[in-house]
């Protein structure tokens, strides 16, 4: 699996100059969030140190008695709107600088992990024509969301993904990140941050199990779900297990599937060691005949410029991204999803 | 008057006492029977699978015609018996793990019939034996989990005190019945 760099480094030339103005755009923009952002702080600044109840001052005169303290009141609350826009503005040309870049080179990168055994191709989020030609396409999409494992009042904020098949196992790759629906900034509550395999699983399954890291507190709805106790006791002192069918559930969860499991997660340790995160926690779900395996690890995986205002694409990021998406070949291996 | 009062707040404090030990120990009893009725279930669906894989095997294999027969009567036998009857549960056990290993020398024999080893109709329905077999195994383990529960339960005390006054006993675990079930199958011996 070789991807081949000559041909990245020529699409990333040539897509350089459609990247460039939006770019100029995001440096303008920055320059006058922040131009805005220091007048506002100083205006703040004078204003509480000229007036020390400065805002019950702003409250109180807003029937005008005093010119100044009108003034300073609509100037309080215009000014932070336009700094909000500017933010927003800055984010809306972030995205689509980030997604000229993944649509340009996530190709490459997917012929590149292609062979005999491997057929993977990447689905960017306007990609409206795939989407057109028919519903399962729509179900890929939506995988994350049919997990179970996210609750439903977060939303996911990326869309794109890679799909394809290993040794005829059909699977998904979702980047998720997944926050509250009326969050917007950046420090709102993040629920989810990593990547959604879904693999078919090589069962058949009329169940719904879910299993979640015994550190974190399962915040997902489990309705008619039951916690179940499993055999493997070093299997349950790191999950929770919760199901609508004792037997289906294990019947997928055989003593050697749970013991692979608990290998995947010493594989993910390893992983999340080398790109500076945190343990993973490793939340599955087993949903009629596919498994959902998602991989908390509180970074973005997918491939994402971090230079953005040098126009630069460092070749290292490629390689580190080709390993994450060579993750889902190990899953399968380990799991044995692709023998029957 | 007050020693009256006394006994009776006494009383419901053991009445509580006893109830709160009391519900689990039914709940986890109704466990193992609805994880024996999960046996039973996956059982019969085993059993209503082998007319349909002996009507295809007797028709093209014509020398295990006493395995075939021995099959059918173990079948028949079964059939008529229930897990859920505690008087027959060891028998059901028994006779099933005798059906299995049948079962499995009749698959084994299989290898001898090329035509019939590559019939689309039989592939399929050694598949979703395999599947049935798994789900038997599912259920046991369902049912020993359960029966460790209400084991716990019945021994630890405080709740062995309830659990004696109710007269629970001890359940068996799902052990291998057939000393052949454990051994490892050799396959030289199907191949003299």
């Amino acid at each position: 699996m070789n991807i081949d760099k000559s041909k990245l480094d020529s699409i990333f030339s040539e897509t350089k100059k459609d990247r460039q103005e939006k770019l100029e755009i995001i440096i303008k923009n920055k320059k006058y969030f922040y131009f805005i952002t220091i007048i506002y702080i100083v205006f703040i600044l004078v204003l509480v140190l000229y007036f020390k109840d400065f805002f019950i001052y702003i409250i109180t005169d807003s029937l005008g008695k005093d010119p100044f303290g009108t003034i300073s009141s609509i100037a309080f609350v215009l000014i932070f709107p336009i700094a909000a826009l500017y933010r927003k503005l800055i984010s809306v040309h972030k995205k689509s600088y980030v997604e000229n870049i993944k649509k340009n080179m996530m190709s490459i990168i997917a012929e590149g992990l292609s062979n005999n055994e491997v057929n993977i191709r990447y689905i960017p989020p306007d990609d409206k024509e795939y989407y057109k030609k028919s519903n399962k396409e729509q179900v890929l999409k939506d995988d994350p969301f049919n997990s179970g494992l996210i609750p439903s009042k977060y939303s996911l904020t990326t869309e794109d993904f890679f799909k394809g098949i290993y040794k005829n196992v059909n699977f998904c790759i979702h980047d998720c990140r997944f926050k509250l629906l009326s969050g917007d900034g950046p420090f709102d509550d993040v629920y989810f941050n990593g990547p959604i395999f879904s693999i078919d699983l090589n069962k058949k399954n009329n169940s719904k199990t879910l299993i979640f890291s015994s550190e974190v507190s399962c915040k997902v709805g489990i309705g008619d779900l039951k916690e179940i106790k499993l055999e493997d006791i070093d299997f349950e002192k790191k999950f929770k297990i919760y199901s609508n069918n004792e037997i289906e559930s294990r019947y997928v969860l055989t003593t050697s599937f749970m013991e692979k499991i608990k290998q995947l997660l010493d594989i993910l340790k390893k992983y999340s060691s080398k790109r500076d995160s945190i343990t993973p926690e490793l939340h599955m779900s087993i949903l009629n005949d596919k498994i959902y395996i998602g991989i908390d690890l509180l970074i973005n995986t997918f491939l994402e410029p971090k230079d953005i205002e040098n126009n630069t694409f460092d070749i290292k990021e490629v390689e580190r991204f080709k390993e994450e998406l060579c993750l889902i070949f190990e899953i399968i291996e380990e799991l044995n999803l692709h023998k029957k | 008057m007050e020693i009256f009062i006394i006994l009776l707040v006494l009383v419901a404090i053991l009445g509580i006492i006893f109830y709160s030990f009391y519900v689990p120990l039914i709940k986890l009893k109704n466990k193992v029977q609805e994880s024996l009725s999960g046996i039973d279930v996956q059982l019969k669906k085993r059993s209503d699978l082998i007319p349909n894989i002996l009507g295809l095997a007797s028709k093209f294999m014509t020398h295990e015609r006493s395995l075939i027969e021995d099959i059918t009567k173990i079948r028949t036998e079964v059939q008529k018996m229930s897990i859920l009857n505690k008087e027959e549960a060891g028998k059901v056990l028994d006779k099933n793990s005798e059906l299995s290993t049948k079962l499995n020398q009749l698959f084994v024999s299989l290898e001898n019939y090329p035509q019939l080893k590559s019939d689309s109709t039989i592939i399929q329905a050694q598949q979703t034996y395999a599947e049935v077999e798994e789900h038997i195994s599912a259920a046991r383990r369902f049912y020993n989990s359960a029966v460790n529960e209400l084991n716990n339960s019945i021994e630890i005390f405080p709740s062995s005190i309830v659990a004696s006054l109710l007269g629970m006993k001890k359940m068996e675990l799902f052990k291998i019945l057939d000393e052949k079930e454990r051994e490892v199958i050799k396959v030289s011996d199907y191949l003299k």
